[in-house]
């Protein structure tokens, strides 16, 4: 598979903060990559760099092999961009800021626009500001995949909107995906919308991706277990626990890699009743992440 | 590119089309080209645009948050720079094309051409926050001329001041809490409103009562400086401090109106405006009253005429309303008088109207007598030249026999003899007859001989005048070379003399008279006088300085000693010493203001009919405007009061 991005020690500060810190990652084409990674942690502008609207400190980005800074509209000619926070022309309609914006774009596929928009319930006529965010979301949606682009970046799009949309825009995206094979860089803090949709995660932390795992591979890492004791151990020390929590007589602890050898080991401090417990991305998250440097 | 002027179109529309209604409104309340209020309309939007269009282009995604729409769109910044200065070319040539083909004016295109460019050099370099505080200070500080007209306009609204001080100091409040407080907005509407009505307002005043037209240019200059000085400094400050993260133009024009209108009104509070009135006679006991308000050099006047009444004493109002007299003959009869119209309180109409002031008769014109830039009465004609038609009416239970006639613009009226009008004519000197009888206009060749061979307009000037109803002086002078000819037509034989030849470097001004009583002209200046028999030439000089010529008598003066003299002889019959010469030649009124001894502080005057010298005691400082047949004395004194003084000097004030 050729490689849509690539990224080679990219560094950025903002004053005396350092955002991005020697960052390296390539995706190959195809591939529903998430972004994953705190506040703050510089997703968005790791984002932005790759569109050449941001440029970086050090380091070199490129998309579809060209110069993110060199080539920077000609990148945005080919890749859809939806941003949390981007804000539209207010006064204009719908009609008229597909126009304006279709003619931006070589390949923008007018049939395409047509099915979007219909899908999407868009009302041609309405002025922008009208629209409530959850429209605004699905014109931006309508906005970044008319032209088929080759690469779709959603930049924390699906923040903000009630669950409803929030699947209806996904599914979008899935079905698009699958039947244009597109490649998708999604950065999202809503990781059971990366769960649906994700092939491979990486985690942002401390301005690096240490990392790239694939969601199963996450989700198949890291186990919950829940034992219940007679007598409470004084000490429980096991080789990959990453979080333990005592409530009265029962322990709930997080395990990376869990296997017999844990179980047995539980055992022979006294513990009854042994059960696993699978995790979902967002327990993987909030469980593990919020460590520091754990993964 | 299209979509980007066409974005930007979307965008600054509103103001463009906001702009060419101004002007448009302009020009239709405006009733001819270049006319000052079209004229000051469009500077004020042709600045206004070409500031506020490049800071809206340049920085109204920022404004509104579509700054990161716009730059995610795939184009080159470079690009997106390029169209919008591309755009703000193209309207602004679009704009101006329109409405400077209208009143062409290359001072304001140039004005337009630098500001344009600093405004876009500035909102390249200052980016955003910087051209916000730029545009806000040209939003402030053109709205302040705009609000200096609404000073004006209050002069005729007083009551209207306080109104709007009020309801500004309410909003400014209302502002200042922070509040989004839906009254706000409504206060601002009504303060809005009734700001354009009086600038509306004045502009119909200056419409309609034309003197203040001019007066507009004075409250912008002198006032507008002021206010432009203190409200852009205001801006600069609260621009940059409140407005750079908010819609700042609403807030601008929020606040603006408020702080705008508060300045005003506490600068109008201020000034101190002086009322006062003048008063300038015009016939026996009538008399002109102008009211002047000063304002720093700003004079608002209206004038009424006014008659004395011998019996109560007092001023009486007549509500004729003045523009300018007929005659300056010594029985001044015709007024151009005016009633102004209005409509729905505001005057919308100023019509015109001859008044006999012997008969206090009213004669409607049947035309419209503002275009014309001279009035001339003679007999019972009245003659009404503009500067391309000459209208002539003749008087009798109406304005009749209505005679409009086009002429050269180069034509000055010289004067009226045995029913015909005559002109020079200034581009080729021709002496130009216009029958009042057969309304026809001839060339008259009678005076050809003075010119001889060199009829050259470029090479002499020439004065013409005709004096006693008969005798046509002509005063030829040459551009490059020394002499001065005067030659005179005697109009009832035809007879063309030349008279005197001077030299222009001996003495500086001539005057020239003619005596019928004995057939004599005295050509005279500040030294000497020369008489001039006008059968056989003969001339003689004397020495002092001429003051008046009777039918027996005439009056020189030399060196602040008064002589009365025959005419035959050249004997002096009396003369007067006087501490301090004024010598005002007021023969109009029958009278000249000859000076004053300091000592007893009397005041010598010499009574033109009587030819006698008559003395009267007087305050000092006192400014004679008319003495009467009783000896009596009309005067305004120190406290601007007009004082009537009878013959036993008892004063009285009358107005």
């Amino acid at each position: 598979m050729s490689e849509v991005i690539s990224i080679q020690n990219l560094s950025k500060t903002f004053g005396k903060k350092q955002v991005l810190n020697n960052v390296n990652l390539s995706i190959s084409a195809g591939v529903v990559y998430a972004l994953v990674g705190k506040n703050g942690v510089g997703k968005t502008t790791l984002l932005r760099t790759l569109l050449g609207l941001e440029i970086p400190t050090s380091g070199e980005s490129k998309v579809f092999d060209l110069n993110s800074q060199k080539y920077d509209w000609k990148i945005r000619q080919r890749v859809g961009y939806v941003a949390e926070g981007l804000q539209m022309y207010e006064w204009m309609t719908i009609r008229e800021i597909l126009w304006f914006v279709s003619r931006f774009y070589p390949t923008w596929d007018f049939e395409y626009e047509k099915q979007l928009v219909e899908k999407f319930s868009l009302d041609r006529k309405a002025k922008i500001k009208h629209l409530s965010r959850g429209f605004k979301s699905k014109l931006l949606l309508t906005m970044a995949m008319a032209h088929r682009p080759q690469l779709l970046i959603l930049d924390e799009a699906t923040s903000g909107l009630d669950v409803a949309v929030r699947r209806e825009f996904l599914e979008c995206v899935v079905e698009t995906v699958e039947k244009e094979g597109h490649t998708v860089i999604i950065s999202s803090h809503l990781l059971q919308d990366v769960e649906r949709i994700a092939d491979s995660i990486g985690f942002l932390h401390n301005g690096k991706i240490e990392k790239t795992y694939s969601v199963d591979e996450l989700k198949n890492t890291f186990r919950k277990v829940q034992v219940s004791f007679d007598v409470y151990p004084e000490n429980i020390e096991l080789e990959g626990v990453l979080h333990q929590q005592q409530l009265g007589r029962e322990c709930m602890l997080t395990i990376r890699d869990y296997n017999q050898l844990h179980e047995k080991a539980l055992r022979e401090m006294g513990g009854k009743d042994i059960r696993i417990v699978h995790m979902s991305l967002e327990d993987v998250f909030v469980e593990c992440l919020t460590e520091e440097a754990i993964i | 590119m299209k979509q980007l002027l066409w974005k930007e179109w979307r965008k600054t529309r509103a103001i463009f089309f906001l702009f060419c209604a101004l002007n448009l409104l302009a020009i239709v309340i405006s009733d001819a080209r270049l006319h000052l209020v079209a004229t000051l309309v469009y500077g004020l939007t042709s600045i206004f645009l070409s500031l506020l269009l490049p800071a809206v282009v340049f920085s109204g995604d920022d404004e509104q948050n579509s700054g990161k729409f716009s730059t995610a769109l795939p184009i080159s910044r470079r690009f997106v720079w390029f169209s919008n200065l591309f755009y703000i070319a193209l309207l602004s040539i679009i704009f101006h094309g329109v409405f400077y083909a209208y009143a062409f004016k290359p001072v304001v295109y140039i004005l337009y051409f630098v500001l344009t460019t600093v405004a876009i050099l500035s909102s390249h370099i200052f980016q955003n926050s910087l051209v916000i505080v730029f545009s806000s200070v040209v939003v402030f500080c053109v709205g302040a001329i705009a609000l200096s007209l609404v000073l004006y306009a209050l002069y005729f609204l007083p009551i209207l001041t306080i109104i709007i001080c009020v309801t500004a100091i309410i909003i400014g409040l209302l502002l200042l809490s922070k509040k989004e407080i839906p009254i706000v907005k409504v206060l601002i509407g009504l303060l809005l409103t009734v700001e354009i009505f009086c600038i509306y307002y004045s502009f119909q005043i200056g419409k309609v009562y034309r003197p203040y037209e001019k007066e507009i240019f004075e409250v912008i200059r002198k006032s507008g400086i002021v206010i432009f000085v203190g409200v852009g400094i205001s801006a600069i400050l609260m621009s940059y401090q409140r407005f750079i993260y908010y819609k700042s133009i609403r807030r601008i024009s929020s606040l603006f109106l408020s702080i705008g209108t508060i300045l005003i009104c506490i600068f109008l509070q201020l000034n101190n405006v002086q009322y006062k009135l003048d008063y300038w006679h015009i016939n026996k006991n009538t008399f002109g009253a102008q009211k002047t308000s000063h304002f720093q050099e700003m004079i608002l006047y209206s004038q009424s005429i006014k008659t004395f009444d011998y019996e109560s004493k007092k001023m009486q109002e007549t509500n004729v309303y003045c523009d300018d007299f007929f005659s300056w003959g010594n029985e001044l009869i015709y007024l151009l008088a005016y009633n102004i119209e209005h409509s729905w309180g505001i005057p919308s109409l100023k019509k015109y109207y001859v008044y006999n002031c012997i008969n206090k008769k009213k004669y409607d014109i049947p035309f419209d007598p503002s275009v014309h830039r001279t009035f001339y009465c003679k007999r019972n004609y009245l003659l009404f030249l503009g500067s391309k038609q000459l209208d002539i009416v003749q008087v009798k239970d109406r304005l009749d026999n209505h005679v409009a006639y086009q002429i050269d613009r180069s034509l000055n009226f010289i004067g009226i003899f045995d029913n015909y009008a005559y002109f020079l004519n200034q581009k080729n000197l021709h002496l130009v007859k216009f029958g009042l009888n057969s309304k026809s206009m001839q060339i008259d060749q009678s005076t050809k001989q003075i010119f001889g061979a060199e009829n050259d307009p470029l090479l002499f000037n020439l004065n013409v005048e005709i004096l006693e109803n008969r005798f046509l002086v002509l005063e030829k002078s040459y551009y490059t070379g020394d002499s001065i000819e005067f030659w005179i037509q005697d109009l009832r034989s035809n007879q063309l003399k030349k008279i005197y030849e001077a030299k222009r470097s001996d003495r500086s001004v001539y005057v020239l008279k003619i005596h019928t009583a004995t057939n004599q002209c005295i050509i005279s200046n500040y030294e000497q006088m020369i008489f001039v028999d006008l059968e056989n030439g003969k001339t003689k000089e004397l020495t002092g300085r001429f003051v008046d010529i009777g039918n027996q008598y005439f009056l020189l003066n030399t060196e602040n000693v008064v002589q009365k003299r025959e005419f035959t002889t050249n004997k002096i019959v009396y003369e007067k010493s006087l501490d301090v010469m004024r010598m005002i030649n007021w023969k109009r009124k029958g009278y000249i203001i000859l000076g004053y001894t300091q000592g007893n502080k009397k005041l010598y005057y010499y009574d033109t009919k009587k030819q006698t010298l008559l003395d009267k005691k007087l305050p000092a400082h006192s400014w004679v405007d008319y003495i009467d047949e009783n000896q009596g004395v009309f005067y305004v004194g120190e406290d601007k009061k007009l004082y009537y003084s009878d013959r036993n000097d008892n004063s009285i004030v009358v107005h």
